[in-house]
């Protein structure tokens, strides 16, 4: 066999232990750093409180003699101009007793315009079984912006858990329904397609894969812009796991891609389903040519993609914004959205597709980072027989 | 009113639209090359692309969008250049590599 | 091939291939010029360049339809402006509020009626109106003086463009419509000379009331537009008047002597002239703060009550209706019913020439004119989907959902309360109209934004909808709405374009430091 002169960087367990380190410091700093003091909130919904303590979750606060008065507990979502926290208070009876936002980035007028007070003023004093009624109506006055179903929605989980915990009533969320239709399934037989091709003869093989990436750059690409990216794996890294009902695709794709990568040793989802490298193939078809770089560039591309990933990755955990890991220009092609740096990458490579194989995925793309990771967890558990494919 | 905008502008423009066509059909010939008409429409159309694209920045630019220049330019560019090089390619298909030599061989 | 002159043809052949490259680059460059020159040209201020009429240049024969694209859905209603006007109803609030806060009152309460029961059946409008006198306004004052520096010469162009505009009519339909002019040429008009002594009495062109004995309606309305054209406006069309359009009751300044006495439509209110002029399109793409309705306001006034001298003269009645309030009906539409254009989300007027950059005013008459039809080029599909007004309103008063029943018809529910809060925070010349300059209809004329409208209007399919939506929204980003609001508001003041120089007061003035101008 002849030795190829690239070389695949050594992975070591050193390297593993520092960059594993690192994920969980700045992880756990992004969840911890901006905690805001909750105490000055608990006050005002209970102005007689004297001390709280916190079991699973929920604040319990009690008055000076020791006494219950009632329990709080966060509720959060995604405002219109950011995260948006708050408080809901509910007393020993079972009743609400206030809310306190604890944090919003909503401005003062824009926060009145839409008529939050008149919903905080309101809710307080409902019963449980209110909730659910408050919540269709105030939906229905303030017209279901962005904002108010943040707020209405964080509000009902906050007083979901104090139900669940304290008094075991089961407050049925207003979950979404299964978003199961005609994106769902075609992922799911593109990713049984593209299993079942392995084990067809070549010429079949490739015909499969053409047509798959030109199913999926249609579909996964143009339709849904919906390929993976780095911030929906950041976020699922910090632990901000999307709605399953909502998000099952995105669910579908980020499990066929580790799991094709542990089982077969190579992601299915970059050579059959990611519509960003289809259309590299597809301009490299137009080009027809295939430039075959030095080896010192195939060597130290990757490793500068490897760093520069690692980078975007504990920067985006550390300040608790996985948006911010965003560097792909998926967007800008898919739904022309982008800023000039995404721009200026999508020309770059779009125009070296012409003449290089597939550049982005090769020396620029966060998948491959995992791809590798995936292969060197594969590689642990099979021994080395599992670095054949690479 | 500015000369890009005048007729003279534009018929200007057509005398080199036309000369471009005639110095295509003459590098199409000496290449051996043949040009059904195919080839043609899908050449013209590809111009028009071109002229489309940097119309297009230049307007932007002078309406005081440059957002829409970059953007538009960076969209609309890599679409002309990939079209342009697969039309490169489309071009020559039907050339006979050394044909001209012959052909100049049987004449003699 | 001639062997006599091998040399000579192989070089006019070389040279030939040579030009042909340079052509195409010359070529290329001068496409790139010519872009240029277009965006700048100033042919492309439209509405601003001529009174000659040819800025209506969109051909509507070809999307005239027999009814408007509105839906009525329900028992129409005639508008009660008492408290369905935004400045109507805030007018009689404010006064009634400070009273009623004197006696210590609060709540719908402090109100009379009709504004008691109005706001009892709405009491998030309540709110929203004491936000806007409590809280918005004096913020706004503070603001004003401390940042308003920046935005002087916009007020001064507002000022100076809102000077001049005739007032409107200052009296009811029947004092006010019917001509009054005493000498006429072809007199015999009502209370006219009358003919003296024993000097012959001419032939006459006007009937016993004093009108002119025309022709035909078809050639009337084409006078009727020409004329309108020449005294400046930039679109006109004529309708029937649908009664649904006027005001249930007459409102403040325009003569009636007991507001709450139900308005009578007069018979002779027949027929509907609008008439519209754009503003002036730098401004307007600078708001919300350097922008003005006022130049727009004063130009269709002038035009209005040009044109209803015109119609008297002629011996027929006429009653203008006039931005910015000066109205007895509403004026959209009758505008769309009109074929001036279509309704938008953002329940302002879209009409293909302007977009939503239009001031339009009506003319009600009943001179005998060939009526225009309605137009439908496609802006209902293209609203559905596009949303670029409702993502950059900053008050959030553009619904993002369907079109809901509203007096009996169906269409996009504006929150006219939080749109006027936000405009009455707003620094500079006052007023907001981003919906107005980001609204991808509002283009000016030149060759890109005429095929694309061209395209659109055309395109049965709406797949062009779509790919122009995602273009506009990629490639004409505007700034996050939330820094359209004021410093003690949040926000930086920022306005959906940069100012046109002309509007650049640090550029010409000099500012005291510290007034939170410049850098």
């Amino acid at each position: 066999m002849k030795k190829s002169l690239r070389q695949r960087p050594k992975s070591n367990l050193l390297l593993y232990l520092f960059v594993i380190t690192a994920l969980v410091l700045s992880a756990w700093y992004g969840r911890t750093r901006s905690g805001p003091d909750i105490w000055p909130h608990l006050q005002k919904i209970f102005p007689e409180a004297a001390s709280f303590s916190v079991s699973d979750g929920v604040f319990v606060v009690q008055d000076e003699r020791g006494g219950l008065l009632g329990w709080a507990a966060n509720g959060s979502a995604n405002g219109y101009a950011g995260p948006l926290q708050l408080l809901v208070g509910i007393d020993s009876t079972g009743t609400v007793s206030g809310t306190s936002v604890i944090e919003h980035r909503e401005t003062p007028v824009f926060w009145r315009m839409v008529r939050f007070p008149v919903f905080f003023s309101e809710i307080a004093g409902s019963s449980f079984e209110e909730i659910n009624y408050r919540y269709e109506e105030v939906v229905g006055v303030t017209g279901a912006t962005r904002s108010s179903d943040a707020i209405v929605a964080s509000v009902r989980k906050a007083v979901a858990r104090v139900a669940g915990e304290q008094f075991d009533v089961t407050i049925p969320l207003p979950l979404p329904p299964w978003e199961f239709g005609f994106f769902e399934i075609a992922i799911m037989v593109l990713l049984a397609g593209a299993v079942a091709s392995l084990y067809l003869r070549r010429p079949v093989q490739k015909a499969w894969r053409w047509a798959s990436q030109a199913f999926a750059l249609i579909v996964v690409g143009f339709w849904e812009n919906s390929p993976i990216t780095l911030t929906k794996l950041t976020g699922f890294l910090a632990g901000y796991f999307p709605e399953i009902r909502a998000n099952l695709a995105i669910y579908l794709l980020v499990v066929g891609f580790v799991l094709t990568v542990l089982l077969f040793g190579r992601s299915l989802y970059c050579s059959h389903l990611c519509p960003f490298g289809a259309i590299q193939r597809f301009i490299n078809l137009i080009g027809g040519k295939r430039i075959r770089l030095p080896v010192w560039s195939l060597n130290l591309m990757p490793r500068m993609r490897d760093l520069i990933v690692f980078c975007a990755v504990v920067t985006a955990l550390a300040i608790a914004q996985p948006g911010l890991a965003h560097y792909e220009p998926f967007a800008a092609l898919f739904a022309l959205k982008g800023g000039m740096l995404q721009w200026f990458l999508l020309l770059i490579v779009l125009l070296l597709s012409l003449v290089l194989d597939r550049p982005w995925c090769h020396y620029m793309c966060p998948m491959r980072t995992g791809e590798r990771v995936l292969q060197d967890i594969r590689g642990t558990i099979t021994g080395p027989k599992g670095e054949q494919h690479a | 009113m500015s000369f890009f905008m005048s007729g003279f502008f534009w018929f200007l423009e057509g005398a080199l639209f036309c000369i471009f066509i005639l110095a295509v059909r003459a590098w199409a010939e000496d290449r051996s090359i043949p040009m059904p008409y195919w080839k043609w429409i899908s050449l013209i159309v590809w111009v028009f692309f071109v002229g489309f694209t940097l119309a297009f920045i230049g307007t932007s630019f002078g309406e005081g969008e440059p957002a829409a220049a970059i953007r538009g330019g960076i969209l609309f560019g890599v679409i002309a250049i990939i079209s342009g090089v697969g039309l490169w390619r489309l071009l020559k298909i039907g050339n006979i590599p050394g044909e001209e030599e012959f052909a100049t061989a049987t004449e003699e | 091939m001639s062997d006599s002159k091998p040399a000579f043809n192989v070089d006019r052949r070389k040279f030939l291939k040579v030009g042909g490259a340079t052509g195409a680059a010359v070529g290329g460059l001068g496409m790139g010029l010519f872009g240029y020159a277009a965006g700048k040209d100033p042919n492309s201020y439209l509405g601003w360049q001529t009174y000659e009429g040819v800025n209506q240049f969109f051909n509507r024969k070809r999307y005239e339809v027999d009814k408007p694209t509105y839906i009525s859905s329900g028992t129409p209603r005639r508008v009660d402006p008492r408290v369905d006007q935004i400045f109507e109803r805030r007018g009689r609030f404010m006064m009634q509020y400070m009273r009623g806060r004197q006696q210590g009152l609060s709540g719908p309460d402090m109100f009379e009626e009709p504004l008691r029961s109005y706001y009892r059946e709405n009491p998030e409008v309540l709110e929203l109106d004491i936000l806007n006198v409590e809280e918005i306004q004096p913020k706004q004052r503070v603001d004003s003086r401390i940042y308003g520096q920046q935005f002087l010469l916009a007020e001064a162009w507002a000022n100076a463009m809102g000077a001049v505009g005739p007032r409107g009519p200052q009296g009811p339909p029947a004092e006010n419509d019917f001509p009054r002019q005493r000498r006429m040429m072809g007199s015999r008009m009502p209370g006219g000379d009358q003919p003296q002594g024993d000097m012959p009495t001419p032939p006459t062109v006007r009937n016993e009331s004093g009108q002119v004995d025309l022709k035909d309606p078809v050639q009337t309305a084409r006078l009727i537009k020409k004329i309108a054209h020449e005294l400046g406006s930039t679109l006109v069309g004529i309708t029937k008047l649908n009664p649904d359009w006027v005001y249930g009751y007459p409102i403040r300044g325009r003569g009636f002597e007991n507001l709450d006495e139900p308005l009578e439509i007069p018979e002779h209110w027949e027929y509907a002239i609008v008439v519209g002029t754009p503003m002036s399109w730098d401004p307007m793409y600078a708001n919300p703060t350097y922008g003005t309705s006022s130049d727009a306001y004063s130009r269709s006034r002038i035009v209005a009550a040009r044109l209803e001298a015109f119609i008297k003269t002629l011996g027929f009645p006429a009653r203008t209706h006039v931005p910015g309030t000066s109205y007895d009906l509403m004026v959209p539409p009758i505008a769309i019913d009109a074929g001036l254009g279509e309704q938008g989300r953002h329940s302002v007027m879209i009409t293909p020439e302007l977009g939503s950059n239009i001031r339009p005013a009506v003319i009600t008459t009943n001179i005998p004119m060939a009526v225009d039809k309605p137009i439908d080029f496609g802006v209902q599909d293209f609203c559905k989907h596009c949303k670029v007004c409702a993502e950059n309103c900053p008050s959030g008063a553009i619904p993002m959902g369907d079109k809901v029943e509203i007096n009996g018809y169906l269409r996009y529910e504006l929150n006219q309360e939080k749109c006027q809060n936000f405009w009455n925070s707003c620094l500079g010349s006052m007023g907001c109209r981003i919906c107005i300059a980001c609204c991808p209809y509002t283009r000016k004329a030149n060759w890109l934004h005429r095929t694309a409208l061209n395209v659109t209007a055309n395109d049965p399919t709406n797949i062009s909808d779509k790919v122009l939506t995602s273009l506009q929204k990629s490639f004409y980003p505007g700034p996050d709405p939330l820094e359209y609001f004021m410093p003690s508001m949040g926000g930086s003041n920022a306005s959906y374009r940069e100012p046109p120089w002309w509007l650049k007061a640090e550029d010409f003035i000099h500012f005291t430091p510290g007034t939170g101008v410049g850098p």
